[in-house]
């Protein structure tokens, strides 16, 4: 077996350990990469270096996890330390290695990635959009994590902020993770390298000061108390897992206690629930996904892009010089990248009243809720109604399917959600708040309180609601959307009928539980049925974007099985709504989206 | 080994491995050969290998499942993939016996 890792050099007394996994396009962490990290640092230690700088030797990403694997094979709690055993151990020797050690971060560090910076003395990165720092187990896949954050995180940065960071999933840039403490300092990109190894310099020259190892003040009751209860607030697939998590990060804050078996077998209770195996097969579904949307793109293939005035090309033209995914050049610069192939885009602004000045090269672009049907010709149309939620429905006709995927993975690239569409009337994303919000809405119009209509979601795993997600929309397209019967006088307040964040109290409502359900349902069969999605994965990985299914469910066709859905159905079918009559269908086909 | 409606299913679902490994497509692929330590997958590899079956066989198979199957990485074998997919194939032929 190659190296995992190899001692790169031996430059002025500093010795760089460059992450390398072969045959991988990133780095993973398994037993072969502990054993060589043990052995690296031996060797590195042996040779007289001065200070060791751990770096990846793949672009855009400095360490991934076998988390996903290894969760799977938990059977029992014991074994979640069992088969992280190894790992655990080469964490622990870089911790304790009698050189300083500095990981020099550039691309994404998520999860196990941020917990081994942590054993470094020093954190520096680079400072550019593909470098930014995630802990993805609890936000993504429902564990608490194995590797030492639960204590290490607040004792670095405080309990506030590693909650934000640990709990509730917030992504940090480079410079907010320099802000944060998360990092000792960013660089710019340009000179990465040089600066580190300036960094790395002054480390063993001893002119830095040895950065110490417990900095944050302890928090205080007040903050305790309000991070407690947001939890004790969250849907109760959720409590449990988020709950120990935090009493292991609290313990931490507040009396410097480090619990490594404590954490060990949390990971190992949270990884066997049914809601973690749930989320945990959500990311194949993402993957899934992103792959059937560019299907047949051509990665070597670069964009020659100009915007025009309107907002929405002005936003996606901000967002793509912030994000710089590979393979995109600007009107007037030249080719740098040496793609063979350099397709001509010109984002044009897609207006409420359809334009007829489109070229060849157009690209339609809107980032307000559309409502209504588009009008699609030959030219694809890139729709953001949700701009901070980076999700992305790529609409165009059938015959423009390769055009629409190219964008598709430039997008993509740039870590934009996105899904590819062929609509045959309105396009995915309002497909999917019509059927949404629409038993919402008739919940409310008879006269149901919207407390309930809360706590049914609450109690469903929703975390967020349409009342608060859906506040920027204009309400003529609101109108369009959930209720075109309605709209034709004034426009109706629809946004006041949906739930919001603050509505407490309430008692979840079954029949509106089974309703929302089955109205998802449909709307994926239909989807489907009609091919204006392509693939099971598009449908979850809208529902997950944009409506916010719940993680715990895993995605929609999949917490959708026929025998899930035959309990849901009232035994007298003949009430039902002739727009479910494909959900019947469904049932008596007897088939799931997934096997 | 075969499902009703594949009788060349083993020859169909090493073609998708094939497709995806990083070793690459020359790779010999035998029954005991694991997929993360033999034939270099990650977590994303096997979101690849799901679509890959899917080409190959027509139904989509999330391997999540599979994946819960083994105690550790040396037990998640061509071959215990080979069983995994015929199971659940001959479950979907017949409703109800789904593992």
């Amino acid at each position: 077996m190659r190296n995992q890792a190899r001692l790169r050099e031996l430059r002025d007394g500093v010795c760089y350990l460059t992450l390398d996994t072969p045959n991988s396009s990133v780095n993973v962490l398994n037993d072969a990469l502990a054993r060589w990290l043990h052995e690296e640092i031996d060797a590195a230690e042996a040779a007289g270096a001065r200070v060791i700088v751990l770096e990846s030797g793949k672009p855009g990403s400095f360490l991934n996890g076998v988390g996903l694997m290894l969760a799977g094979s938990v059977r029992e709690p014991a074994d979640a330390a069992r088969l992280t055993a190894k790992a655990r151990a080469a964490y622990e020797r870089l911790e304790h290695s009698s050189l300083p050690t500095v990981a020099a971060i550039r691309g994404n560090c998520y999860g196990c990635g941020v917990e081994l910076t942590l054993r470094c003395r020093y954190r520096v990165c680079a400072d550019d959009f593909d470098t930014h720092f995630y802990m993805t187990e609890l936000s993504e896949y429902l564990f608490t994590p194995i590797f030492g954050a639960t204590h290490a995180l607040p004792r670095l940065i405080g309990l506030e902020p590693a909650t934000r960071f640990l709990i509730w999933g917030e992504r940090w840039s480079a410079q907010q993770a320099e802000r944060e403490g998360l990092v000792d300092t960013c660089f710019d990109v340009a000179d990465f390298a040089a600066r580190v190894h300036e960094f790395a310099l002054s480390v063993a020259d001893r002119r830095r000061e040895r950065a110490p190892r417990a900095t944050a003040a302890a928090p205080s009751v007040e903050t305790v108390a309000e991070l407690r209860e947001r939890i004790a607030q969250l849907p109760a697939m959720y409590r449990e897992v988020y709950a120990t998590t935090f009493d292991l990060m609290e313990r931490a804050a507040c009396a410097g206690i480090r619990a490594p078996e404590a954490e060990q077998l949390a990971a190992g209770n949270s990884s066997m629930k049914a809601e973690s195996r749930a989320a945990r097969q959500f990311f194949f579904i993402r993957r899934l996904a992103h792959e059937v949307s560019q299907r047949g793109f051509d990665a070597a293939e670069a964009w020659q892009a100009e915007f025009d005035g309107s907002v929405a090309a002005q936003w996606l033209k901000s967002e793509l010089e912030a994000r710089q995914p590979s393979g995109l050049e600007w009107v007037g610069r030249r080719n740098a990248s040496g793609a063979g192939r350099v397709r001509a885009l010109r984002f044009v602004g897609y207006a409420d009243t359809p334009r007829s000045d489109a070229r060849e090269n157009t690209v339609w672009i809107r980032d307000r809720v559309l409502g209504r049907a588009p009008e699609l010709t030959g030219t694809p149309l890139v729709y953001a109604p949700f701009r901070a939620e980076g999700v992305i429905e790529i609409a165009c006709r059938p015959e423009h399917i390769a055009s629409a995927r190219a964008i598709c993975g430039c997008l993509t690239r740039a870590r934009f959600a996105t899904v590819v569409s062929t609509p045959v009337a309105r396009l995915a994303i309002d497909e999917l708040i019509r059927a949404f919000c629409r038993p919402l809405i008739e919940h409310a119009l008879g006269r149901g309180s919207k407390s309930d209509a809360a706590k049914t979601l609450h109690e469903l795993g929703f975390l967020r609601f349409p009342g608060d997600w859906l506040s920027g929309v204009e309400k003529p397209a609101l109108a369009a959307l959930l209720a075109p019967e309605r709209a034709a006088g004034a426009d109706p307040d629809l946004l006041a009928l949906l739930p919001r964040q603050n509505c407490s109290g309430g008692r979840a409502d079954l029949e509106l539980r089974d309703a929302l359900l089955l109205s998802l349902l449909s709307f994926a069969i239909s989807s489907l049925d009609e091919r204006s999605l392509a693939h099971p994965s598009l449908v979850d990985l809208l529902a997950r974007e944009v409506i916010g299914f719940p993680l715990g469910h895993c995605s929609l066709c999949r917490y959708m099985t026929v025998d899930r859905v035959k309990s849901l159905l009232p035994r007298d079918r003949r009430g039902l709504a002739p727009e479910l009559g494909n959900v019947i269908d469904f049932v008596e086909q007897g088939r799931d989206f997934y096997l | 080994m075969a499902s009703p409606a594949f009788p060349d299913l083993v020859q169909r679902i090493d073609q998708a491995i094939r497709s995806v490994t990083p070793r690459g497509v020359d790779t010999a692929i035998l029954p005991d050969h694991s997929l993360v330590l033999d034939l270099g997958f990650d977590s994303m590899k096997v979101a690849l290998l799901s679509l890959a079956l899917e080409e190959q066989l027509g139904r989509t198979i999330l391997l999540e499942r599979w994946l819960s199957c083994g105690a550790n990485p040396a037990t998640l074998t061509v071959g215990s993939l080979h069983q995994y997919v015929r199971q659940v194939l001959v479950g979907d032929e017949e409703p109800g016996t789904t593992p």
